[in-house]
């Protein structure tokens, strides 16, 4: 169950950066890996 | 590096066994993990070389920077993790180091304001003509996004340009503040350069010569 937890809060987490990443220019620095498709739209 | 994307696919698959969830969020899951391991590396490297150093300050004032910028201006890339790493890690800590020891000369505050107004002027030509550089992972071509990042891009500079002013009117208050007012316009410059033809090609040549090293071919 804490295992569980914890990975919906990482996923949560991880979830929120890229939706924020995917309405701005680039990510964070200077690589770009390529953008999941359901992210593309935005 | 290609290890820590593929430490981030590795997590994401777990929690997506974990969480039960499809193939389109997972691979968000490993999006975004990705973005958090490449600052984690990043912040870290420079936090320990600027304890180190004694210029953790100015090297976090550019690593968020440069940071908040680009989220809305874009710039130049690298095409590995590996390269973006390195230049990143480089970049702030040259920088860092410029601005607390390199540049650490008394100049009056008239003198300052003249400095600080050059910076942004030139920044603002350079966001005019530049802003949004995209790259081919991540392509914008929506007017209304390139709009939006464009409008973004000059707040932000105006609101920095604000920040120096007040570090420069109060920087007898912390003999800290110069230096740290000397970081806010490096950003701006550097970030400026990633943005322009000569930036982006300055990136390709040190990426390459970076993954050449790597993969241990130096001949070329």
């Amino acid at each position: 169950m804490k295992k569980r937890n914890l990975a919906a809060i990482v996923a949560a987490v991880a979830t929120v950066f890229a939706t924020t990443i995917a309405t701005s220019a680039c990510l964070w620095y200077f690589y770009q890996p390529e953008e999941p498709d359901c992210l593309k739209e935005n | 590096m290609k290890a820590l994307e593929k430490l981030a696919h590795n997590i994401a698959e777990k929690i997506s066994v974990q969480i039960a969830c499809d193939q389109d969020k997972k691979a968000v899951i490993a999006y975004g993990l990705t973005a958090m391991l490449q600052m984690a590396v990043i912040f870290t490297a420079i936090s320990i070389i600027g304890i180190l150093f004694d210029f953790w300050y100015e090297s976090i004032v550019i690593f968020s920077g440069v940071g908040i910028i680009r989220k809305s201006t874009g710039g130049a890339h690298a095409r590995t993790m590996y390269g973006c790493i390195l230049i990143s890690i480089l970049s702030i800590v040259l920088l860092s180091a410029l601005s607390r020891y390199g540049l650490n000369y008394p100049v009056n505050q008239p003198g300052e304001f003249g400095i600080t107004l050059l910076v942004f002027l030139s920044c603002f030509v350079v966001f005019y003509i530049r802003v949004p550089v995209d790259s081919p992972n991540k392509p914008i071509v929506k007017p209304e996004k390139i709009k939006r990042l464009r409008k973004q891009s000059f707040r932000i500079l105006v609101l920095l340009f604000f920040v120096s002013i007040n570090l420069i009117i109060f920087k007898g208050r912390n003999s800290r503040l110069p230096s740290i007012a000397n970081s806010v316009r490096l950003t701006l410059l550097w970030q400026a350069f990633t943005l322009t033809k000569t930036g982006i090609r300055f990136f390709d040549a040190v990426d390459s010569k970076w993954n050449r090293i790597a993969e241990g071919d130096c001949t070329r």
